[in-house]
């Protein structure tokens, strides 16, 4: 039988002694977290190192390589150091390798939609290369690094400021004493600060299993995590403090079918190589290949969607005195009005604007959160009558543009919008994003409200008949709109006079 | 007839229980890094010296021979010196519990392995603690229930074909029957410093009080031990399997209240006074250290933990612990023959 003995510098809630079944062969594994004693830890690796075949250590700082200059904690280089006679793994190989594999692919299918999100690490140290990575499609990035490691009520924002405060930090950094804080960090107490409140603000808050542990839980009700790792535990607390959705990426091992660290996992891969050598990326990718391991996503509420969903939305101004009421204008008032609809119209050209954004919006559902960016055009109906639609339709294309680049998953037309040129037909062929016009909804609203009405008031029957029809007569005012034309339809659907196949003209059914 | 395997026989409690197992008639192999103690000499005990440090210790084979018949195997070892640190109690008791799980795979006929724990693993959890407890992170100042607490996380996430239980315990005090106990702590420190109060030159007497560090709300899980043992039998041969797989032996339904406790000391010293409650962060450790006592007991006067023994409850509604005041004489009469005479034993 084959012997893993797993230290753990953390804590020791997850203790475990298991027997394996693996690639044919059992695999003792013991599993101690010394509770963040660094001197047990090393007394232990000295105790047991003539006992096992590997050795496992988890959480152990990770290295940081950044450029030229590299970050290793004191416990990392005094491991380098001591004398051990067995192959030591700390599972940071595998978990970088499957992290960044997972990530992209994820992005790629579009399971995760990161791209121009906000992102917050609460230790971008930790994560220095997953933050690598995502640095060049994530809208902005922050880092809690000095809050956690410091206490400094602030976080870093961007890549730049976290290699800054690498530089300037990175040697007490290396000797920091590696423990769980005595009370958890409330990051929402210094929201104050307003570089935290927009990081607190952020649509994706990354960590890992251990680093999160030093966080009020709390303060991530209603946000959505993405997790290197997961167990019952802190399953059960994100759950209790009402976490959107976590997101993890951890290797499922065909065989392996218990829940184990990273250290474990990677002790298992180096058991399986023919040598004591020191495992590579490129074994750790060979031996995914060969296990059929493919990278995958597990979600805390798998019926729930990743993020914060976008939409957009086109609003303008009704008439002369709304376009007036805009802070930014409203200090025009006083101009005489002859020249109020020279403004009209030279404000009119002007390309739209990012107004505002609605936020807290809920499904009852499912509880999936929404957010919606408010863009204005600047012209009044009138001027939009009297338009070039081109023209218009060039600045609601560009609105399209701007909002897919901030995440907006469709785009709705408001008042006028969508009833210059040929209602929002064109928008729809040329738009990055799909376009609604809100048409169909009210279409819809309108029978399902008609329909309610009947059943309440009791006067005919509904689909009671054997050809599952109506008795009785409908009546549609302004059934050559889209709107009735469609609720025009959709009647005949169900009037005994008319088949299923027998569409009669708008006017035929408006009767 | 049955057998047991005891592991850390040679502890107070662990010879308590061998005894309590040869009277319920099972065949008792017993097993401690310590020699066989004149009170177990008559009974008939196999007794064999292991201390399981390793997993390839060569004392665990001969062991491995005897227990082969083991259906029940209980670890009620593990030392509580107040001066080791986190490093040696937690070799002394996590990796020792991983080397005893791993030894009990070979057991053929095993059916169950019991863990003894204590009901200090809850820290300084405020509240009602029971076995379904769930306990916070950082908890622990003392290190002893730490390890302890670690040592029952691994038991819990062991992968064995046996089943697998925790027994929590009470705070361990000498038997109601002879208040034997073998070492100065706990309740007798400060039973040790009502005696060197009494004997110190202060003039006492004119007091009506004594003003002592405790909170008013503490309850003491206080457990005589010869009922601990009885209990832990009793639910050893019923092979109740609980939810949880743990159990709570408490000297009560919610323990003594720490005013009763001292009351209790006072009068059987001769002091007529009352304790007035303190406040704990208020004293200074030097006046608690000046009367030898460890500060771990300024932690259980003052602990906010209400213990409840769930479990216990629901299997045996008739099983009644003896009332503090009845045997607690014996134990003070005890203390004072035996542990006082030459100070610390």
């Amino acid at each position: 039988m084959k012997r893993i003995i797993s230290l753990s510098l953390g804590s020791s809630r997850q203790n475990f002694d298991r027997i394996l079944q693996f690639a044919g062969q059992s695999i003792h594994v013991t599993h101690y977290g010394v509770d963040y004693d660094e001197e047990l830890l090393f007394r232990l690796i000295r105790q047991h190192q003539s006992e096992c075949d590997v050795m496992a250590l988890g959480c152990i700082p990770a290295p940081v390589y950044m450029g030229r200059k590299t970050l290793r904690h004191r416990i990392l280089q005094r491991l380098n150091q001591e004398a051990v006679q067995v192959p030591m793994v700390t599972g940071h190989l595998l978990r970088s390798t499957f992290f960044d594999w997972t990530l992209q692919h994820v992005i790629k299918h579009g399971e995760l939609k990161v791209q121009n999100s906000t992102l917050t690490f609460l230790s971008g140290l930790t994560q220095y290369e997953a933050l690598q990575s995502l640095d060049s499609i994530a809208k902005d990035i922050y880092c809690f690094d000095p809050c956690l490691q410091y206490r400094l009520p602030t976080a870093l924002h961007g890549i730049k400021a976290l290699r800054r405060y690498a530089n300037i930090a990175g040697r007490r950094l290396q000797n920091l004493p590696v423990t769980l804080p005595n009370t958890r960090l409330k990051l929402s107490s210094l929201s104050l600060n307003p570089i935290v409140h927009k990081a607190l603000q952020a649509d994706y808050f990354l960590a890992t299993s251990n680093v999160i542990r030093c966080f009020d839980l709390q303060d991530f009700s209603d946000k959505t995590l993405l997790l290197d790792d997961m167990n019952e535990e802190l399953a059960a607390d994100l759950r209790a403090a009402r976490v959107f959705n976590a997101f993890w990426f951890k290797p499922q091992i065909p065989g392996l079918t218990e829940d184990l660290p990273y250290s474990v996992i990677e002790a298992v891969i180096q058991l399986c190589q023919d040598s004591d050598e020191s495992l590579s990326q490129d074994d750790i990718l060979e031996f995914l290949t060969i296990h059929r391991v493919n990278p995958c996503m597990q979600r805390l509420h798998a019926e729930r969607e990743g993020s914060i969903r976008r939409f957009a939305f086109v609003i303008h101004p009704l008439s002369r005195r709304d376009l007036f009421r805009h802070p930014v204008l409203k200090p025009l008032t006083w101009l005489p009005e002859r020249v109020q609809p020279w403004m009209e119209k030279g404000i009119g050209k002007a390309p739209g604007v990012l107004y505002g954004r609605i936020k807290g919006i809920k499904s009852m559902a499912d509880g999936g959160l929404a957010e919606g960016l408010i863009y204005t055009l600047f012209a009044t109906p009138k001027e939009m009558l009297a338009a070039n639609p081109d023209a218009i339709y060039e600045k609601i294309l560009a609105i399209a543009d701007d909002a897919k680049k901030q995440g907006a998953e469709i785009i709705g037309l408001g008042a006028f919008t969508k009833i210059v040129g040929d209602a929002g037909v064109t928008i729809a062929h040329r738009s990055p994003i799909p376009v609604t016009t809100g048409n169909s909804l009210s279409a819809a609203a309108t029978l399902w409200a008609a329909r309610d009405a009947l059943l309440k008031l009791g006067f005919i029957q509904i689909g009671k008949d054997k050809h599952k029809k109506t008795q009785g007569r409908a009546m549609v005012i302004g059934a050559t709109g889209s709107i009735g034309k469609v609720c025009a339809r959709i009647l005949t659907f169900y009037r005994r006079d008319f088949g299923r196949d027998q569409w009669g003209p708008p006017h035929d059914a408006a009767r | 007839m049955s057998t047991v395997l005891i592991i850390g026989a040679g502890t107070f409690f662990g010879r308590q229980l061998c005894q309590q197992f040869i009277h319920a008639g099972w065949k008792v192999v017993a097993c401690s890094r310590k020699a066989l103690p004149g009170s177990l000499s008559l009974l008939p005990i196999q007794w064999y010296n292991a201390s399981f440090r390793s997993q390839s210790e060569s004392s665990l084979r001969p062991l491995l021979k005897v227990a082969a018949d083991a259906e029940v195997v209980i670890y009620a070892g593990g030392h509580h010196d107040p001066e080791a640190n986190h490093a040696v109690l937690y070799e002394e008791h996590v990796v020792r519990t991983a080397n005893i799980l791993h030894f009990c795979r070979y057991l053929p006929r095993l059916k169950h392995y019991y863990q003894t724990s204590t009901v200090r693993v809850a820290g300084n959890y405020a509240g009602l603690f029971d076995e379904s407890t769930k306990i916070p992170d950082r908890t622990h100042d003392d290190a002893w229930a730490g390890a302890l607490f670690a040592a029952e996380k691994l038991v819990f996430h062991a992968d064995t074909p046996f089943a697998r239980s925790v027994v929590r315990l009470g705070e361990l005090i000498g038997s109601t029957v002879t208040g034997e106990f073998p070492r100065i702590s706990g309740m007798y420190h400060i039973l040790q410093a009502l005696s060197r109060l009494q004997k110190s030159r202060i003039p006492l007497r004119k007091m009506t009080f004594l003003p002592f560090v405790f909170s008013e709300s503490t309850r003491l899980p206080l457990l005589p031990v010869d009922f601990a043992a009885q209990a832990f039998q009793q639910i050893v041969a019923s092979g109740y399997q609980q939810p949880g797989n743990t159990w709570h032996i408490l000297g009560g339904e919610t323990g003594i209240s720490a005013r009763i406790v001292l009351a209790e000391m006072m009068n059987f010293m001769g002091l007529d006074m009352e304790p007035v409650a303190l406040p704990y962060d208020r004293v200074p450790k030097a006046i608690w250290k000046y009367f030898n006592m460890p500060l771990d007991m300024l932690a259980t006067l003052n602990s906010p933990t209400r213990f409840h023994s769930r479990n216990l409850q629901a299997c045996w509604p008739e099983l009644r612990f003896p009332h503090y005041k009845d045997y607690a004489p014996t134990l003070f009469r005890y203390a004072e023959e035996h542990l006082f005479k030459g100070g610390k034993v």
